[in-house]
């Protein structure tokens, strides 16, 4: 079963933002914009996340503890961190 | 294929071809396109004298400025210029993290170039004072 991340099209762009800045994989964020990119309302999506992105957000936080989901709603990192339990 | 040759008369040859490569002056070429390509340029050109009128190019202008100052900063006093600073990561990291905390507290234009600006406010007021 392929984990999935509820977002709204505003939490995307943002970490598309945060992507840019260094603090969220890149590559993680350019999924979930690709996947969102047909939605233009405030609605949450639900979007399914391979696991080799799950694992980039894992090496990010034990590589670059002190940028890893800086600047991410208390919301989102939550969300973000149950991900990667599933594949802890 | 019309509009191609008219673009080319506007440009005066100087246009990349149909394979995207730069097309080179070609006296006898030109010759024959302007042969064919001069009444529908001229008629093409017709209409321009009647659209002289200014008004229809003042006003978008207004109103383009006006939208631009109600989305974009806040009217200041000052002229705002742009600058380029160097900072260390850790205080980029800082500045980040504090306009994403004030944003998510309801000041929803927070960010590190108004942290910085209110800084320097508060540095020419005396509210705030460097150690040294």
């Amino acid at each position: 079963m392929t984990p999935e991340l509820t977002l709204t099209t505003a939490e995307a762009r943002h970490l598309q933002w945060c992507a840019g800045r260094g603090y969220f994989p890149d590559d993680f964020a350019a999924h979930v914009i690709q996947h969102l990119s047909d939605w233009d309302d405030a609605r949450p999506h639900v979007v399914p996340i391979p696991e080799h992105l799950i694992h980039s957000l894992v090496l990010m936080r034990v590589d670059c503890p002190d940028d890893y989901l800086t600047c991410v709603a208390p919301d989102l990192r939550d969300r973000l961190t149950a991900l990667e339990t599933l594949v802890d | 294929m019309t509009k191609k040759r008219i673009s080319k008369d506007q440009f005066g040859g100087l246009f990349s071809g149909t394979k995207g490569t730069a097309t080179t002056h070609d006296a006898t070429q030109d010759a024959a396109t302007r042969k064919t390509t001069a009444p529908r340029a001229k008629s093409a050109r017709q209409p321009a004298p009647p659209a002289a009128d200014p008004a229809p190019v003042t006003a978008p202008a207004v109103q383009q400025d006006d939208a631009a100052a109600v989305k974009g900063r806040p009217r200041t006093h000052d002229e705002l210029v742009r600058v380029t600073t160097v900072l260390e990561r850790s205080q980029q990291r800082f500045l980040d993290r504090l306009a994403s905390d004030l944003r998510a507290r309801g000041k929803t234009d927070a960010s590190a170039a108004a942290i910085l600006r209110e800084l320097v406010r508060q540095l020419e007021n005396g509210t705030v004072k460097l150690p040294w």
